[in-house]
């Protein structure tokens, strides 16, 4: 169970909306993925555009907890702003909150993240922040109340894996809140190993929504997330640098002299 | 009188209220946040909120995103 702001959750896997290349393809994809927490995107109402998006109307038609994001915002001011048109639009609590000033690498910006936490946490949110790798930061945005920390494993819809992954050993060792890793994550092995070294779950859009068959994409990667928390719960064996034999070594040959 | 709806310049009748706006504007089932000056306006509050010259109101929508 994934445990968040006093809600259980039996999936660890928690999926994007964006990318798809139709709202058809996204809703069978996340109906796939058996995810029970996904996330959604303000925007500023196009009323020229009169094709109306049936994206936010087949995610309600779903057993899913909606996690609407902050994305487009640059400082912690922005942040808060669209974090309560969030709550207006779902009347919900829920919220990923994401501050990335910079286009090029979508890199959180620390500062304005814990500064908006704090406040959020205060106005009643169950904030997810997506934040840094930062062992130091996620400490900081526990103590200000955040319901989990979402560290990047690579830049958003980079694809890159895990290439923060001692740094993710570390906040996973010492968080009191669940830890997902959010962004980067680019195939089933990347969350598998993620969920193994520990993580509590991922986050995963680009990978589903761009994949050849997103519907089996998301197949995959459910079963992968499972595949890590149950290798996570059995305890991983430890290495060695030489070999252990497995089998009994007995003195059955030495007849053959 | 003029007021500016998502930065578009737009003539409403005068006491028009947010709600008679929203609804001319967008379509009916939209689901939507709405700001007046940068201030949200709960959708509880929108027939008595009278508009007045110059307001700008934002509408926000949700869509897909990561």
């Amino acid at each position: 169970m994934l445990n968040l702001a006093n809600t259980s959750f039996r999936s660890h896997l928690l999926t994007g909306t964006g990318k798809f290349a139709s709202p058809e393809q996204m809703r069978d994809a996340i109906s796939a993925s058996n995810s029970q927490i996904v996330t959604l995107a303000l925007k500023r109402l196009n009323i020229k555009d009169t094709n109306q998006d049936p994206t936010l109307a087949y995610l309600q038609a779903m057993d899913i907890t909606l996690l609407p994001n902050t994305a487009g915002a640059a400082n912690a001011e922005e942040a808060i702003y669209a974090a309560n048109l969030a709550r207006e639009l779902l009347q919900t609590p829920w919220l990923k909150l994401e501050i990335h000033p910079d286009q090029r690498y979508l890199l959180p910006d620390p500062v304005e993240t814990l500064k908006a936490a704090e406040t959020l946490v205060k106005e009643g949110f169950n904030v997810l922040p997506y934040c840094s790798a930062d062992p130091v930061l996620c400490k900081r945005l526990e103590e200000a109340g955040c319901a989990a920390v979402m560290p990047l494993g690579a830049p958003i819809g980079s694809n890159r894996g895990l290439r923060t992954r001692d740094f993710l050993n570390i906040i996973v060792e010492q968080a009191n809140v669940p830890v997902i890793v959010d962004a980067g994550i680019g195939s089933p092995s990347d969350a598998c190993a993620a969920m193994e070294l520990g993580a509590d779950g991922v986050l995963v859009n680009t990978a589903i929504a761009t994949a050849r068959h997103p519907t089996d994409m998301a197949v995959a990667f459910a079963k992968a997330v499972e595949c890590g928390r149950q290798a996570y719960l059995a305890g991983t064996a430890s290495r060695q640098r030489h070999a252990v034999a497995s089998s009994p070594f007995t003195t059955f040959l030495d007849t053959l002299e | 009188m003029q007021v500016y709806f998502n930065d578009d310049p737009v003539a409403v009748p005068e006491e028009c209220s947010l709600e008679a706006m929203v609804k001319e504007l967008t379509q009916s089932n939209s689901k939507l946040a709405v700001a007046v000056n940068n201030t949200i306006v709960p959708r509880s509050q929108w027939a008595e909120f009278a508009l007045s010259e110059n307001d700008h109101i934002a509408a926000f929508t949700l869509v897909a995103g990561g």
